[in-house]
């Protein structure tokens, strides 16, 4: 161990003691200094070193070892040396200025090494507080708890949603918040054995007692080592979707009430229409001249192209409403069961019906689809030419993500400027008299297709015939 | 056949006056001879059915061997008179035919439930539902083969 005391605190003294201070075989007893304003005194008085004004006092202090001095004044040197007793080494001149230079340059070294820490801690800092403000700012709702659910922070955006001050809410557990507090201990029990859950939704109680639907992610938060420390969960408002999801709801009861009501209440009156009609025609027969039966038999046509137009509308408002479980069903299968519905249509119109070999397998909703394969043909049958016998082709490509089916046929062809818009309901080309009805049977098709996340279009050549394709995604 | 000589009872329940005559109608043009007994409501078609209210005597509202029955009926409705028929020991065996317009899927679900015979919709064209009334009678009256119903 080295006993050590130093004149002068001034930029030497300042470099110096810090230095002096690191080596544990150093030990500096005093710092003389008589400028109290002196930079160093401040470190000596940190360090516990005490500090005398006079120089001449170091001589006295037991155990010394040596006195360097820093002033860089020879004077000073001198006179302790002149008065050095007790054989104490005194490091002055060239020997302390030696000594300065080797500090000083070391101290410079640690400035630039500082300074470059400084700015990482700066930067670091930085990022912190980037960090920091996008969780605080986010219009998400973010809280973490500790592993026991008590909340430690609470962001603006729960601020915002919940209507709560973080200072109010902060220590408490999460389930004060909590509408649903069965959900909450289940989720709790999901996230400790799976990590995270997402999307989840729940209702958080806000302040003045009510409650919102919100989204919720809820992950485990862990430390360094892994070691899970609590949980973050970042939630969204989701009340404006619920509400809209609920008058989705009402307005689709609505829509079941008023199919109710038009199939019961408006086919009531066509089956008197009819019922009477027929029976003035059968029973009434030879009262009636010609005109009068022609008559009668255009209300019957009228009433039952009526009926026609209830019944597809009914189906219309049923498609998307009553769903059937997607199965896999092949192709084929398919077309075989809509040759058994559309038989007599085929056999009455001598409809030749050619399907290329080794259809695929598709998953979907096998009623629906007998059903719009049974329009579409029935479309190919129904809009051809008097004097020609339909021929319809199907067939389809293999693409990457999905079939492309075709059916096509050799009828009247759809002018160019409806090819977009035939899908639309009630939308006809041709009055009755020419093609029969109802202006619904393509809309059916196409919502049958949607329904499957599909997509159905049309080319044609007027004269020559119609190719509908449409596709279905594999899986 | 023995059936031929035997008039069938049918209770028929519709509120509608058209339905009810053009039901008739079609009846009469099914060449089965019936009793035909009409009711406008659920109510008056518990009350025949029990003997109750104005069908307390028992000869004014004889059994019948088949029920034609609406859904959508003023007091009391379809749902509920059937309930009542299966729920009683004896009337459970009438069989009951729904004739209606609705096909909602929870009606005609609710209807099996309860241990209807036949859910039938009523076709707009006057002529199907002559082929419709044929077959339930064809059916209901001559093909199916009734437990014996003692007193």
């Amino acid at each position: 161990m080295k006993n050590i005391a130093l004149v002068g605190a001034g930029r030497g003294g300042s470099a110096l003691l810090p230095i002096l201070n690191r080596y544990p075989d150093i030990k500096v007893l005093w710092v003389a200094e008589k400028d109290s304003s002196a930079p160093g005194l401040k470190i000596a008085k940190e360090l516990g070193i005490p500090i005398t004004l006079n120089y001449m006092d170091l001589l006295l202090i037991k155990g010394l070892d040596m006195i360097i001095n820093l002033t860089g004044d020879p004077l000073i040197t001198s006179e302790l040396e002149k008065e050095n007793k007790e054989g104490i080494d005194i490091l002055g001149g060239l020997g302390a200025r030696l000594l300065w230079d080797l500090v000083y340059t070391e101290k410079k070294r640690e400035e630039k090494l500082y300074k470059k820490l400084e700015l990482a801690v700066v930067k670091l800092n930085d990022m912190k507080n980037y960090l920091e403000n996008i969780l605080e700012h986010s219009a998400d709702m973010i809280i973490t708890t500790d592993t026991d659910m008590n909340i430690v922070s609470f962001n603006k955006g729960a601020e915002k949603i919940l209507g709560y001050k973080r200072e109010d809410v902060i220590g408490t557990h999460i389930k004060e918040i909590w509408f649903d507090k069965d959900a909450q201990r289940e989720l709790m029990e999901k996230v400790i054995k799976e990590g995270d859950v997402s999307s989840y939704e729940t209702r958080f109680v806000t302040k003045g007692d009510g409650y919102i639907y919100i989204s919720l992610t809820l992950s485990q938060l862990k430390d360094d080592s892994n070691k899970v420390i609590g949980t973050v969960g970042i939630s969204k408002d989701i009340t404006e979707k619920k509400k809209l999801e609920k008058e989705l709801i009402e307005s689709n009861q609505e829509l079941e009430n008023f199919v109710y009501t038009v199939s019961h209440d408006l086919k009531a009156p066509l089956r008197t229409i009819d019922g009477f009609a027929t029976i003035l025609l059968d029973d009434y027969k030879d009262k009636l001249d010609k005109d009068g039966r022609h008559y009668l038999a255009r209300i019957r046509n009228a009433a039952s192209h009526m009926g026609r137009l209830i019944r597809d509308l009914l189906e219309l408002s049923r498609i998307g409403k009553v769903t059937n479980p997607h199965t896999r069903v092949s192709v084929l299968d398919i077309l075989n069961k809509v040759k058994e519905v559309l038989r007599y249509n085929l056999e009455d119109n001598k409809a030749e019906l050619n399907i290329v070999s080794s259809l695929p397998s598709i998953r979907c909703d096998r009623v629906r689809m007998v059903q719009m394969l049974s329009n579409l043909i029935s479309n190919a049958i129904k809009f051809v030419d008097k004097n020609k016998t339909p021929k319809i082709e199907i067939g389809y490509k293999d693409k990457k993500t999905h079939y492309e089916f075709y059916v096509k046929d050799n009828g009247i062809g759809i002018e160019s400027e409806y090819l977009s818009t035939i899908f639309d309901i009630f939308h006809r080309l041709h009055n009755s008299e020419e093609y029969g009805g109802t202006g619904i049977g393509l809309t059916i098709v196409k919502r049958i297709i949607e329904l499957h996340n599909g997509n159905i279009w049309v080319k044609s050549k007027i004269g020559e015939g119609s190719t509908f394709y449409f596709i279905i995604p594999k899986d | 056949m023995e059936t031929e000589s035997v008039p069938i009872e049918i209770l028929l329940v519709e509120d509608n006056i058209d339905d009810v005559e053009l039901t008739v109608m079609a009846l009469r043009r099914g060449k089965i001879s019936n009793n035909m007994h009409v009711v406008r409501d659920g109510e008056e078609a518990l009350n025949y059915l029990f003997h109750r209210g104005n069908y307390k005597e028992k000869e004014k509202s004889p059994r019948p061997g088949l029920i034609l029955l609406d859904i959508k009926l003023p007091k009391i409705n379809g749902m509920e008179v059937l309930k009542q028929i299966k729920n009683d020991r004896k009337l459970k065996l009438i069989p009951v035919v729904i004739l209606t317009t609705s096909r909602r899927d929870e009606d005609i679900i609710r209807s099996y439930d309860l241990g209807v015979n036949s859910y039938i919709m009523k076709p707009v064209e006057f002529n199907k539902f002559i082929d419709v009334v044929k077959n339930i009678e064809l059916y209901w009256v001559l093909t199916n083969t009734p437990p014996i119903i003692s007193g």
